[in-house]
Formats: structure tokens, C-alpha cells, sequence
């Protein structure tokens, strides 16, 4: 895969969307009062960060977004490891389990606020509810899928039960639960900026809650804009972090070595 | 020695005056940007909480109905919503009461579809179509429902349909999937400004809610649990005073002045449209936050017409507000 | 009664059979390896010899049948025992010298300690240098060679190998099977290996067995191979006496992998 073509074919693909839709508002086929105009957009972008205003509304939105993702992935691989190793509380659990993720976090989001009050908990828990089901599964899979053979070597080997954890199924799940991690960066901020949008005093869906109040399109869409933006971002670090801790596995698509 | 005795005096009168029970206190508000809520804005901009040595932190809901449920929660210490929302839960038993009254009127508007404008002149003319509302139960139902009793029509006259309370209900005018609209700001003077509505009744001032309701019709309230009122009443009276400045604040702007103190992210969109919204709307704002004696009793009757329930529980309408707080911030 | 000290076989199989669900793989098996004694186990495919080494390592326990190691009977894992495994068993996230070093580990052994060891038999194995690598950095070769040092560095007294080499290309297994002898050569382990390539058995081991085409698979011949010692796996194909040993053998085994192809 040529880097350069990619990246050039992205570039391509976002001017066109970006001029596409400019003109289309220009040109008065698309109405502004329902889309706005990219023009506008970045304009207000520029305005938030110069102003500074959008800054304390970002680190709320990033705090929950972090601590939900935390404790998330946590109780995620916690519970995982658990069911993976036993089979019994596996087969218990398993419908709840299932039942629990079904629920739309969109009827959660009041229910949280009942129980944690309107500050960045309920919002946590949103993200939370999103983040935990992620890891649990991918964790769950990972573990499951340790290679029986690994495994027969390690016993052979002399290996505790602890150190078969220890060496063997942590490590292997590892390189799927670091996977589920980039999924859930993104989940852990849907669910803040949902449950900010619902009801909060501060944060990016707060701030993109007020503008549609207001009919201020392009301060919805720059509020989006924004917060993909944000995603992207750490994005970028959690793959950074999982490409240091997963120095050990072949590139996909290439296998055996050298000499 | 005059500066230490006037030191002394200042500590001793500190420490006897009363000091609020509740310093941080959450007030819940469903659409805090919306002009019927303007002077809860005006209050929290100027500083007036923060002068009364209160630390108000306003957490914003998609809806009323939101608002209401964080404040039956727990999780909200007060609510600035409409009265409506006092009447239908003291007949649930819940004991709310209203500590100051924001908007002396609804501000509800129903508006025809500027295609229909000369078909439609009032609203028994809306027979067999379909109006739009915010939501089925809102009160802009309610409001749809009650024009059409005054001229002897019945609900099932016209088809309701909940359209939201933003963008949508833009929307739904403009591509015909209703007739008409009952509504409130913004949505109506944007309606308006694009030339896509005709206003056929309008309650944003005194002159039209007194046509339609025959007097005041309390709307936007601050109010909250009697029980909180009761454990807290310090805090209680300096929520209310700073309203209440807020209010006296308006008397007499213009909407530029108006808006020259709103932030800046509720109309950098469209100032013009946003300062004829307040222009429109300065005449729905209580002038001193007092309750009107009729206003309960004129929404306890229109709500009872569409609500069995409702009317058949018995409400003390005298609990459902105190004008005991305003007083003592009008006497200050 | 004899005052001498017998020494039991390292193992012995009476009666061995082993079942997957309803299917035997294989049945009433007598099997014995003497202390020292490298012994090599043909048959065609599907006849259970991955079976056996399984029962032995203690890895799964026969569905009839009794198993001894050194005389006693096996419960539980085989801790006498090393396994080197047909397929890859490398822990693909540990570096070879952590891999080599991981039996030491286990054993709780102080980082240093185990590394310097593990490092020793690296080199032994040829792969001095290599110990930073990861295993896919490495080539099949090479893993198997680590594979080799990650299970003598515990100084196993039995060795099992499940057709170890099968994966490497032709030079390379005939290296691999050197280096093997080679290293038997300096404690002489009793071993058992399996493998379908009946020149590597004859070549490497003192004793061939023959397994019959499952199901129900048991031993069906038993061939003592007198060549002398120490042996280079590619000259000793060449002589007379191997390629006789070869004949004589494979006309048994010919009929199993007939059977085998047949029933598959």
C-alpha cells in the first residue's frame, strides 16, 4: 500500500465533500439554516479556540471521556478474565449480561442522573455502560482464543495458574483487548457528549445542545467537527500505546522472519 | 479607633445577619437559551447570584419535563419551569410550590401557514387539520385545545403532531407536514422571518394573553419542593431577590440593551432575528415576581378541561405558589 | 530376591486406550521406554501417536489403561517429562532468550539466574545473538531451535517430541535432527518421538514402533535398529544396513498408510 497515495486520495475525498458543500449553500441548493456552510464552520472554530471559551467545555468532556474509559476497560477485562476462566459463571451470566447491553444508554441517561446527580458521574456511567461491554467482550474472545498449544507448553513448562495468567493469557488476550481499546475511546465520548447533550451545564454536547437550542447550526456542526476531531486524537494515542505493547506481533500479512 | 470600632461593627453585623443554608445550589431548566426563560440569563449574567453570596449552577434539559424529573430526582435543588407543571403534580400528591413568577404570560403562539393565511382567520377554521405542537400533552397542546373549546370545537377536531421544540419544528412547517403551529420562541419569530407563517393568536404580551385567557396566565416559575423551601429559607429569599432584580432589571430596556448582556453563543447566529425574538417577548416578563391571584386559578381551569384527572383531584391552588419571598425582596 | 537394583522403565503403557467422544483413537496399547533409550514411533496419519505423547505428558488421562513413569503411576502433569511440540509454542510475545528462559521462570528462579542460563543454552542450540528476537522475527528454524532449548534447559529426564521437524524444509530438518542427536548424545534422555517420515525414525532412534491406521490404533510391529553411534542423519541413509532396515520396516508399514488413505 503506497502511504502517499492514500493519504492523497483522503485529501481528495475531504476537499471534495468540503467544497461540495460549500457550493451547494452558495449556490442556495442547500438551505444554510438546516446545514450551515464549512466557511462558517471553521470560521467559529477559530473564534472558540481563539477566544479560549471551548476550552473549559473540552477538558469536561475529556475528563469524563478518560475516567469513563478507565474504569470501563477495567471492569471490562475484570469481569472477562473472570468468565473466560469459568465457565460455570460464564453460562450464569451470560443472558444478563446480554439483556444489560441491549438497553439503549439514551433511556439510561436519566436513570444515571437519579442516581449519580447532574455532575460528570452520570456522564461517566453513560460512557461507562458503552466502554465495559466492549472490553468484556473483547477480553472474554481473547482469552478464549489463547492458543491451546501455548497453553499445553506453559503447563508442561512447570507454569502456576497464576503464571499461566500471568504469561499466557494476559499476553495473549492482550493484542485483543488492546484492539476493543480504539473502539472504546470513541464509545466513552458518545456517551458523555450524550449524556452532557441531555442535560449538563458544561461540556461539548452541552455546547452543542445550547447552539441547537438556538438555531445556531454552524455552532452544532463546529461543535461536531470538534469533537471528531477530539476522537481522532486519542485515537492516534491509543495506538500509539497499543503499538508499544503489541511489539511482539507480526505486521498483518507477514509471517516468519529473516535468515 | 474609628476605623477598628467600624471593622467590629462590620464583623458583628456579618455574623449576625443570616447566612444562606445552601450556598451551592443546582437550578434545573429545560432549554436554558429559551427567551421565556430570559431573566434566569439576565440574573445569572449580571452577577446578581453571585451578590447574594449564592453559587448557581444551571443545568440545562432537553425539555420541562426533563427539568421536572431531575428536581423529583434528587439530583436538581430548584426548577425555573412553566406553572403547569406545579398544578398537575400537586394533584399527584407532589407538594411543589412556585417561589417567584418569571413570565406573567404563556408566550404561546399559534400561527397558520403562511399559504393558508387567507383560508385560516381563526382557529375554528383549523377543523380537519393537522397543527403541530411541541409535544402531545405540552402546553402548546393544551393552548391549541383551549382556542378551539372557546369557539365550541372539540379536540378531535384537528389532528395533533409533536414536532419538537428546534429545528424540527422549522422543518416540518416548511415541507407542509402541518398546517399550522403552536409554538414558542424561537421557533415562531424564525417561522415568521422566513416568511413561512401568519400569526393568528398570540400571548407574548398582555393584550393577547388577556384576550385569549381573560387575565395573567402564570408560565415560567422558579420553583422547587415545599420541603426544600422550608429547611432552606435563606436561601430561598436570596434566589428570589436576585429574580426579582432581575426582573426590575428589564423594566424599561430596549432588546438591544436586552441582548448587549446575553452571551454572546445565544444569537451570534442571527442578532437581528434574536433581538426581534426579545423585542417580541419583553412583554411576557413578570415585572416584579409576583403571583397574580387569578393566574393559578385561570390555569388550574384550562388544564381541568382536557385533564379528567386532573380535574377530578383536588387542588389547593393557595399551595401552589407564596408571593411571601418576593414581597420581602420588593421591600428591600 | 535379587539384591540388584532394577531400573524401571522411564515409561510404560499397559493397556492404553483413549477416546474422543464416541471415537477410539487408540486402543489396548503396550508401550515401554527404557531409561536412555531414544525411541521413534511411525504410522500413518489419524493413527493416534500425538495420542500417546499426550496420555504420557499427563496432559489428558486414558480412558482405560494404566500409565508409569520411572515405575510409578502418573497423576496430573508429567513433571519428568519435556514436550516439544509439532506446532509452534513459542509465547509469541516474549523474546527468544524469555522463551528459552520461561521453564526457569516458572520454577521461580531469580531474573539473572534464568537468563544467563537460557542465554548458555541459546548458544548451545546455535542462536547466540538471537536472544532480543521475537519469534516472528525469527525463522521456523530457528523457533524450533528455541523451542529445543526452552524444553532441555529444564533437564528433562524424558523427552517427548511430537514430529517436531515436519514444518522445517529438508536441510533444515536434517540439521535440526543432528543438532538433536547431538545433544542427546551428552545425557542420553529416554525419548520418544513421533514422526511419519520413517528414515528420520531409523536415523535417529535405537527402537521403531510401528502404529497400526486408526481407529482403535495399537502397536504393530517393533523394529531394534543396531546402527552404531554416533550417527550423521545424512551419511547413515546412504550405507547398506539402513536402506535394509528401510525395506524391512516399511513393508509393514506400507499396508497401514494404504489402510489409512483408503478409509480417508
Amino acid at each position: 500500500m503506497d502511504r502517499h497515495k492514500v493519504r492523497l486520495l483522503q485529501l481528495g475525498l475531504l476537499l471534495f465533500i468540503v467544497l461540495g458543500w460549500e457550493f451547494s449553500v452558495r449556490l442556495g441548493w442547500v438551505d444554510a439554516f438546516f446545514f450551515s456552510k464549512p466557511s462558517d464552520i471553521a470560521v467559529r472554530i477559530y473564534e472558540w479556540f481563539a477566544s479560549g471559551e471551548v476550552y473549559r467545555h473540552l477538558w469536561i468532556t475529556l475528563l469524563e471521556t478518560v475516567l469513563a474509559f478507565i474504569t470501563g476497560t477495567l471492569a471490562g477485562v475484570a469481569l472477562g478474565l473472570w468468565l473466560a476462566l469459568s465457565p460455570t459463571a460464564a453460562a450464569v451470566l451470560d443472558p444478563f449480561l446480554k439483556a444489560l447491553n441491549s438497553v439503549p444508554r439514551v433511556i439510561l441517561a436519566p436513570i444515571f442522573t437519579l442516581w449519580f446527580g447532574l455532575g460528570i458521574t452520570s456522564k461517566i456511567a453513560l460512557g461507562f455502560t458503552l466502554v465495559f461491554f466492549v472490553a468484556f467482550f473483547n477480553t472474554y474472545q481473547g482469552i478464549r482464543e489463547v492458543s491451546p498449544v501455548v497453553l499445553a507448553n506453559a503447563r508442561m513448562l512447570g507454569a502456576s495458574k497464576n503464571q499461566l495468567l500471568r504469561h499466557v493469557y494476559l499476553p495473549s488476550a492482550t493484542s485483543w483487548i488492546l484492539s476493543s481499546l480504539r473502539t472504546s475511546v470513541g464509545f466513552a465520548v458518545i456517551g458523555a457528549v450524550v449524556g452532557e447533550y441531555l442535560g449538563a451545564s458544561a461540556g461539548l454536547g452541552y455546547v452543542i445542545s445550547q447552539a441547537e437550542g438556538v438555531f445556531d447550526t454552524t455552532s452544532v456542526f463546529a461543535g461536531i467537527v470538534v469533537l471528531a476531531v477530539f476522537v481522532v486524537l486519542l485515537d492516534v494515542a491509543v495506538s500509539l500505546v497499543e503499538r508499544r505493547l503489541l511489539v511482539w506481533r507480526p505486521e498483518p500479512g507477514q509471517e516468519g522472519g529473516t535468515v | 479607633m474609628k476605623k477598628w470600632i467600624g471593622l467590629l461593627v462590620l464583623i458583628l453585623g456579618l455574623a449576625l445577619a443570616a447566612a444562606p443554608e445552601k450556598k451551592n445550589v443546582t437550578i434545573a431548566v429545560g432549554g436554558k437559551s429559551l427567551v421565556v426563560y430570559l431573566p434566569l440569563t439576565v440574573a445569572e449574567q449580571l452577577g446578581y447570584f453571585a451578590d447574594e453570596g449564592l453559587n448557581v449552577r444551571v443545568e440545562d434539559f432537553k425539555g420541562g419535563s426533563a427539568a421536572l424529573k431531575a428536581l423529583l430526582g434528587g439530583s436538581a435543588d430548584l426548577v425555573v419551569g412553566y406553572f403547569d407543571h406545579i398544578v398537575r403534580l400537586q394533584a399527584q400528591g407532589r407538594d411543589l410550590e412556585g417561589v417567584v413568577l418569571i413570565d406573567k404570560y404563556p408566550g404561546l403562539v399559534l400561527g397558520v401557514r403562511s399559504d393558508l393565511a387567507d383560508k385560516v382567520k381563526t382557529p375554528a377554521d383549523l377543523k380537519g387539520m393537522k397543527v403541530g405542537v411541541t409535544k402531545p400533552g405540552s402546553s402548546t397542546n393544551y393552548f391549541v385545545f383551549y382556542l378551539l373549546a372557546k369557539q365550541g370545537l372539540k379536540p378531535s377536531d384537528v389532528s395533533i403532531i409533536g414536532v419538537g421544540g428546534g429545528a424540527s419544528a422549522i422543518a416540518a412547517v416548511e415541507r407542509k407536514q402541518v398546517e399550522a403551529i403552536s409554538h414558542v420562541e424561537p421557533v415562531i419569530s424564525t417561522l415568521e422571518a422566513r416568511g413561512q407563517i401568519k400569526v393568528l393568536v398570540d400571548t407574548r404580551n398582555k393584550e393577547g394573553s388577556e384576550a385569549v385567557f381573560g387575565g395573567p396566565y402564570p408560565a415560567a416559575t422558579l420553583y422547587t419542593h415545599r420541603s426544600f423551601v422550608e429547611k432552606n429559607p435563606e436561601t430561598t429569599q436570596r434566589l428570589v431577590n436576585a429574580i426579582v432584580r432581575a426582573l426590575q432589571w428589564l423594566q424599561g430596556k430596549s432588546a438591544e440593551e436586552v441582548v448587549a448582556v446575553m452571551p454572546k453563543a445565544y444569537y451570534q447566529n442571527d442578532p437581528e432575528l434574536y433581538t426581534t425574538i426579545v423585542r417580541n417577548s419583553l412583554g411576557m416578563f413578570s415585572e416584579n415576581g409576583l403571583f397574580p391571584e387569578e393566574g393559578p386559578k385561570t390555569a388550574y381551569k384550562v388544564l381541568s378541561m382536557f385533564d379528567e384527572k386532573l380535574a377530578a383531584a383536588k387542588v389547593d391552588l393557595s399551595k401552589t405558589y407564596t408571593n411571601a419571598f418576593v414581597e420581602k425582596a420588593l421591600a428591600k | 530376591m535379587s539384591t540388584r537394583q532394577i531400573i524401571p522403565p522411564a515409561v510404560t503403557l499397559s493397556g492404553v486406550t483413549q477416546k474422543f467422544g464416541n471415537y477410539i483413537a487408540v486402543q489396548a496399547v503396550d508401550l515401554e521406554v527404557a531409561p536412555g533409550e531414544f525411541v521413534a514411533v511411525v504410522g500413518p496419519t489419524g493413527c493416534g501417536k500425538s495420542t500417546l505423547l499426550n496420555i504420557i505428558a499427563g496432559l489428558r488421562p486414558p480412558a482405560a489403561g494404566e500409565v508409569r513413569i520411572f515405575g510409578e503411576p502418573l497423576r496430573g502433569l508429567n513433571r519428568r517429562a519435556g514436550y516439544l511440540f509439532q506446532q509452534d509454542a513459542l509465547l509469541p510475545w516474549k523474546t527468544a532468550l524469555d522463551n528459552a528462559a520461561l521453564g526457569l521462570t516458572f520454577a521461580g528462579l531469580p531474573r539473572n539466574e534464568a537468563h544467563e542460563r537460557a542465554g548458555a543454552w541459546l548458544s548451545k542450540v546455535g542462536l547466540a545473538g538471537f536472544g532480543d528476537r521475537y519469534p516472528h522475527q525469527l525463522s521456523g528454524g530457528m523457533r524450533k531451535r528455541v523451542a529445543l532449548a526452552q524444553v532441555l534447559i529444564m533437564d528433562p529426564k524424558i523427552l517427548l517430541m511430537d514430529e517436531p521437524f515436519s514444518a522445517l524444509d529438508v536441510q533444515t530438518r536434517q540439521l535440526m535432527e543432528n543438532e538433536l542427536l547431538r545433544l542427546w548424545e551428552e545425557d542420553q534422555k529416554s525419548v520418544l518421538f513421533i514422526t511419519h517420515d520413517l528414515e528420520e525414525a531409523i536415523a535417529l532412534a535405537d527402537r521403531v514402533v510401528v502404529m497400526s491406521a486408526g481407529p482403535a490404533s495399537h502397536p504393530i510391529g517393533n523394529f531394534e535398529i543396531g546402527l552404531s553411534r554416533p550417527r550423521d542423519v545424512t551419511e547413515i541413509r546412504l550405507t547398506e544396513e539402513f536402506l535394509e532396515i528401510h525395506r524391512e520396516i516399511w513393508g509393514l508399514l506400507r499396508e497401514e498408510v494404504m489402510r489409512a488413505h483408503g478409509q480417508a
